[in-house]
């Protein structure tokens, strides 16, 4: 199973929208992250986008 | 040319069994500890009376007779030291187990292979040569079964240093408590100190520990690895989605170019940005294919600051990368 790393990224509520985050979302998706999740309740003040990518290894083909 | 048998070969054979077995036996008994300077049997027996199932009742009746003339608080100190005492006898004993089990086992073997190669070193005949050689290949055998038991090579020592840990900081509770008044630190909630004093000590106690250390460790760390969006992040999106278009379109060898040119542009960003992108390409110094090229650019590129300065940069190398 390959090695993962993940990114977490903070969008300040007051500032951004839902929509706003789910399109950073879909971006990263076609960045080629492995899956990518917002996180809205967790931090009152931030949504947090969570997302994971492979880790891309000197021995990976 | 024919090898002829020593007449001596049966003899260093038997002389190497022998040597084995000394070194074996002999380093069952290094342990790093020197033997205990009192009776630990005597000891325990001793404070057999503070491990009654009374000794709440009697620290609570108003006589000090039934305590053997001891007040109160008197009494709460001498049951509570007691069971410390016998509890620090059955964790040295415990702790001396577990390192004899470790140290004695490989520090003799390593001694024997010593010995056994040396022996085949300076003998002349080729007989005894093959019977050292063979014990010698046996011992590494054991050694290296023994050896692949990674909790006695690499963990026990930190169980350890957390089981010490742990009985210290419990240690102190207890001392804090003793100081105060037995109205306010009873026996009860003294003698469940000394429970947790003894669960201190205990192996699945100290992975615990360290297990709970490591998550908000870790934990920590990734808080450092956050990354803030701005409102101006945000904006950007619409250039950084064409950026990140152009960069899927590129050949191999267009991206490696690109790569090649933003590379060094990398040590301008922030740390926390460098470190997650060296987290995901261990070998980003190093890259020299254009599929991991392309990869490499696509992560930056979405996760980059979106400054007009940056977006620039982004924009000349694909130019260059695609001219």
């Amino acid at each position: 199973m390959p090695a993962t790393t993940t990114t977490r990224e903070l969008f300040p509520k007051a500032t951004t929208t839902l929509a706003q985050v789910q399109n950073e979302q879909a971006l990263r998706m076609k960045a080629g992250a492995i899956r990518s999740n917002i996180d809205s309740t967790s931090d009152p003040n931030n949504y947090v986008l969570v997302t994971e990518w492979n880790v891309i290894g000197e021995n990976d083909p | 040319m024919q090898q002829t048998a020593s007449p001596f070969a049966g003899g260093y054979a038997h002389l190497v069994l022998v040597a084995s077995l000394l070194l074996l036996g002999a380093c069952s008994t290094i342990t790093g500890y020197p033997k205990s300077a009192v009776n630990d049997d005597t000891e325990i027996a001793a404070s057999q009376s503070y491990f009654s199932s009374d000794v709440r009742t009697k620290e609570d009746t108003p006589s000090d007779t039934t305590r053997g003339g001891l007040t109160r608080q008197q009494y709460r100190d001498a049951v509570v030291y007691g069971r410390l005492g016998v509890i620090d006898i059955r964790y040295r004993e415990f702790e001396k187990a577990l390192a004899a089990a470790n140290s004695g086992v490989a520090t003799g073997s390593d001694l024997t292979v010593l010995v056994l190669n040396g022996l085949g070193a300076t003998t002349g005949a080729a007989a005894a040569k093959s019977a050292l050689a063979a014990a010698s290949a046996g011992v590494v055998g054991a050694k290296s079964a023994i050896n692949t038991d990674l909790f006695y090579q690499k963990t026990l020592p930190a169980l350890l240093a957390q089981m010490q840990a742990g009985r210290q900081k419990q240690l102190v509770v207890i001392q804090t408590g003793l100081a105060k008044s037995v109205d306010e630190y009873p026996l009860g909630e003294a003698l469940n100190d000394v429970q947790n004093y003894y669960e201190a000590g205990t192996l699945p106690s100290a992975v615990q520990q360290v297990t709970s250390s490591a998550g908000a460790a870790l934990a920590t760390a990734s808080q450092k690895l956050d990354l803030i969006r701005s409102e101006s992040f945000i904006q950007g999106a619409t250039g950084q989605a064409a950026l990140l278009d152009r960069i899927q379109k590129l050949t191999p060898a267009q991206a490696l170019s690109a790569e090649m040119t933003m590379k060094p542009k990398l040590s301008e960003r922030t740390s926390t940005l460098q470190q997650i992108l060296k987290n995901q390409f261990p070998g980003l110094d190093k890259i020299n294919d254009g599929a991991t090229a392309q990869k490499f650019l696509q992560s930056w590129v979405v996760l980059d600051d979106r400054t007009p300065t940056y977006q620039k940069e982004w924009s000349d190398a694909l130019d260059a990368a695609t001219k």
